[in-house]
């Protein structure tokens, strides 16, 4: 560990909470307890704090009191996970339409709270955190780096997120340009308004975290799609060689596509401790070809903008352990509990977040729970996050594909670079492909071979293309489909 | 509330897109700095030329081709009488950016380009690709510092390019005062009419301007189509820069002689429907008259500044003076981002507004904010709308 580490961990951190509201480091400290606990501990845990969400839901939050008398039930009649099923889910559009003032807490101090919202232009969705549940949420990712990859803070750290638009569009649109030694600054000394001089202090800080965590943030892959240009690929390389970072996160098409270059070229791997994707879902084979070609581990983390960081790796890589303590998760086909490894839709009812409670949240992705100890040594439910609800297929016999298994499929195929598979409507597929090196792509036995897989009623028809676009907000979506209404 | 000049329940019955429905609500269209809606008076023009008149003009002989070459020249005709120009002064361009660059590299002639920090990026970078360009400077709350003008311009400026109308602070800037300037220097000046235009009369022989510029999407029309006043006498200061179809007289193996102007700056087929429809959208804005359209718009952002000005935690950007502005109202609620703003009001009221930099990322550096929400009103806009609009607004800024 480096001195700016040292520093910060050691003096830095704690002086902050010693002396603000900032108890980022002591939250920290506790979920690390946590981690120890056992699975019964955990879950006795985890349900005290959602009666106490979601009696605070029903009787602060016009949306959810409304939604409870509907189903004619009261919190207090939720005694085990089976009556949880009763409630519907919340969706986005639940959200959306009731935000702000139906969807948050009444007759709560709203001073310290602040607007969150989903990454990128599109600002999918908007919540709202409260201070305590903002500490948690910066808490939950230090103990989310520091479990999956041995992330602390003040180690060197670089990331390549997806959005297009960081500079037409603005992604940071908070429109606060404030500098630190302000005019207003040195009003609120002057009659020494210590509450706004720390918000004041607070929000320069916030604005500096990049710096504070020594990370740094290299441009997406724009417009050009999944397939760039060797020589900026080649950049890429180079700037993460010369950056060393412990911590290397990014899309996983980026680094699936350093992986694919350094291991065609037979390069030696750039210097990185652990490599993180993020924005997106991570495939097996997207895991190997990376741990391959940069001889280090990959750890995954599972979260989102909206709620914050809900899972996180370890070192036997077998789903992602639940922060049991934050958050409860269901995992439903049809609005019915999965059995454990089945696939099912994720319902995520966040128990810290008392300014806008988010009670069985309907994230839009699809995975699977695991409850047997691994062995790892941490106890908790683990999670497989497999895509998006709305990138699953369901072929005619009602099975399902999730864009992560089609993604490994297509990618098995070695005259492929990159794909996209659009359903265009019920079982008919148009199926981008970019050819590997120029390599004649076998159309027929592509499509042959994608039908045994999938479905043998399918049309598909196989165009050759040279890139596959990025979505607006600069993600990929490898799976287009019609038919996720199924799960 | 006052009443408006124009009658918005009759002006509404021809907009077709306020019958949609997006959740059991109406659509409230704040986005019309970045296009408006069309009349169903525009949307017949387009379906009845493709329905009787659809062909390729001023080359054949035939009956359709005559028709249609008709139609777009009395196009042309409407749109020179729109601004009191004359016929052969209009050429029609795709849009106000192709304009720009049109007269970017056809003026000839060697000197600086002046235009301010305020500009839409068309109006900023096809000056720089080839020539020198200096920025005139600003005030805090938007508006053109005149003596910078003045002390910028000298003997080696060949034109100024100047918005008429910010499309981010809604600002009217000083354009018979900067045309003055110019002219006693001896340099040209073009005036970036995006904004302007679809909400004003206009008379270019009155305003003395050399070159403007606009757009049709903005004011009614399709998108697509353009339109660039020369001044007729400046034709002998340039030369086209795409040649082709349409451009010439006659050509031989070893030339060609040129086509006049404005045919000889139109290569190729032309956009002959967008041209026709703009000619459509011209007769409904001036059946309703360019002077209660700008007695309304007025009246509209008047009400929202009026609204928007008592939210606490919103801000407004540029002069609070509704006698300098024009339907461009440019915002932040402070603490949520202006996307997240965009969003919230699209998906609870149907409310369609703009956030981001507004393709003028110069002006919001030189303000010192970051990317902005921005509303902007047109003839079919109600008073009604905007309360609808700032009461979520309010909720918005008030409530953290």
């Amino acid at each position: 560990m480096d001195l700016y580490s040292i520093l910060l961990q050691r003096f830095i951190l704690p002086a902050i909470a010693h002396f603000t509201d900032i108890k980022i480091w002591h939250e920290y400290k506790i979920m690390m307890r946590v981690e120890s606990w056992s699975l019964d501990e955990l879950k006795q845990y985890q349900f005290i704090k959602l009666k106490k969400i979601l009696n605070h839901a029903y009787e602060t939050v016009p949306f959810y009191k409304k939604r409870f008398h509907e189903i004619g039930l009261i919190p207090n009649d939720i005694r085990n996970d089976e009556d949880i099923i009763t409630i519907p889910p919340t969706t986005k559009e639940d959200i959306m339409l009731n935000f702000p003032e139906g969807i948050t807490a009444q007759g709560m101090d709203r001073t310290q709270w602040k607007y969150v919202a989903s990454s990128g232009t599109t600002r999918q969705i908007m919540g709202i955190h409260d201070f305590r549940k903002a500490n948690i949420n910066w808490a939950a990712g230090l103990r989310a780096h520091k479990l999956a990859g041995n992330h602390t803070i003040g180690k060197k750290w670089m990331e390549i997120p997806p959005h297009m638009c960081t500079n037409i569009c603005g992604i940071d649109d908070s429109g606060n340009r404030e500098k630190l030694f302000s005019k207003k600054m040195f009003s609120l000394l002057l009659n020494w308004n210590y509450k706004d001089l720390g918000q004041h202090l607070y929000q320069y800080f916030y604005k500096q975290r990049q710096n504070i965590y020594r990370r740094i943030t290299l441009p997406s892959f724009g417009t050009e799609g999944t397939n760039i240009p060797e020589k900026e690929v080649s950049a890429y390389i180079d700037s993460i060689k010369k950056y060393q970072p412990h911590t290397l996160e990014g899309l996983p098409l980026y680094l699936y596509t350093f992986a694919k270059y350094l291991i065609k070229k037979s390069l030696p791997p750039p210097k990185v401790g652990v490599i993180k994707p993020f924005g997106g879902s991570m495939t097996s084979i997207m895991k190997k070809t990376i741990e391959k070609a940069f001889g280090c581990e990959v750890n995954d983390t599972y979260g989102c903008s909206e709620m914050g960081f809900i899972a996180c790796d370890c070192e036997k890589h077998e789903g992602l352990h639940l922060f049991m303590d934050l958050y409860y998760i269901e995992v439903c086909r049809n609005g019915k509990p999965v059995a454990p490894g089945e696939l099912g839709k994720l319902y995520i009812t966040d128990l810290e977040n008392v300014a806008m409670p988010w009670i069985k949240y309907d994230v839009g992705d699809v995975g699977r729970y695991f409850i047997e100890d691994h062995g790892c040594g941490r106890k908790s439910i683990r999670l497989q996050v497999e895509g998006r609800v709305e990138d699953t297929l369901s072929n005619s016999r009602g099975e399902l594909f999730t864009s992560d298994q089609i993604f490994d499929f297509f990618h098995g195929f070695k005259e492929i670079d990159n794909f996209q598979l659009i359903e265009k409507s019920k079982g008919n597929f148009d199926l981008l492909c970019v050819p590997n090196n120029g390599a004649d792509i076998n159309k027929e036995g592509i499509v042959e071979e994608f039908k045994r897989f999938y479905s043998t009623d399918a049309l598909v028809k196989l165009y050759p293309v040279k890139t596959i676009k990025a979505e607006d907000g600069g993600k990929f979506r490898f799976v287009k489909s019609k038919s996720f209404g199924k799960i | 509330m006052t009443r408006l000049p124009l009658d918005t329940s009759k002006i509404r019955e021809d907009f077709p897109f306020l019958n949609r429905l997006i959740k059991n609500k109406p659509i409230i269209y704040f986005d019309n700095a970045a296009t408006t809606q069309k009349p169903r008076q525009v949307i017949h023009t387009i379906s009845n030329y493709y329905e009787n008149y659809c062909a390729n003009i001023h080359r054949g002989v035939h009956t359709l081709s005559q028709e249609s070459s008709e139609l777009y020249e009395e196009a042309r005709r409407k749109v020179a009488r729109f601004i009191n120009a004359d016929e052969r002064e209009i050429i029609f361009v795709r849009n106000t950016t192709e304009a720009i660059n049109l007269v970017s590299h056809s003026l000839k002639g060697e000197g600086k380009i002046l235009t301010t920090v305020m500009e839409h990026h068309s109006n900023l970078l096809p000056w720089g690709r080839e020539r020198k360009v200096e920025y005139v400077d600003i005030d805090n709350e938007g508006r053109i510092d005149i003596d910078d003008l003045r002390s910028k311009m000298d003997g080696s400026t060949l034109l100024v390019a100047v918005g008429h109308v910010s499309n981010v602070l809604g600002l009217i800037n000083p354009i018979p005062m900067i045309i003055e300037e110019t002219k006693k220097r001896g340099a040209l000046c073009l005036i970036d009419g995006a904004q302007s235009v679809p909400h004003m009369k206009l008379d270019v022989k009155e305003l003395g301007c050399d070159f403007l510029v606009f757009s049709g999407h903005k004011m009614l029309g399709p998108s697509g189509i353009g339109v660039l006043y020369i001044k007729e006498d400046l034709y002998e200061r340039m030369e086209p820069y795409l040649l082709g179809g349409s451009t010439i007289k006659e050509v031989h193996i070893n030339g060609y002689i040129s086509e006049d102007p404005p045919l000889c700056y139109e290569a190729g087929t032309p956009n002959i429907e967008g041209a026709i429809a703009l000619g459509s959208a011209i007769d409904y804005l001036e059946n309703i008259q360019m002077e209660n359209v700008l007695a309304h718009d007025k009246a509209l952002m008047e009400l929202a500044l009026e609204r928007m000005g008592k939210i606490k935690n919103l801000e407004i950007y540029g002069s609070k003076d509704g006698k300098e502005r024009l339907s461009v109202i440019s915002f932040n609620v402070n603490g949520m981002g202006c996307h997240a703003v965009a969003k919230v009001l699209s998906l609870r009221e149907n409310i369609m507004i703009r956030s981001g930099f507004h393709c003028a990322q110069p002006l919001h550096d030189k303000l010192g904010i970051g990317p902005s929400a921005r509303v902007s009103f047109y003839i079919y806009n109600t008073q009604e709308e905007i309360e609808i609009m700032t009461e979520l607004l309010s909720k918005l800024a008030q409530f953290i």
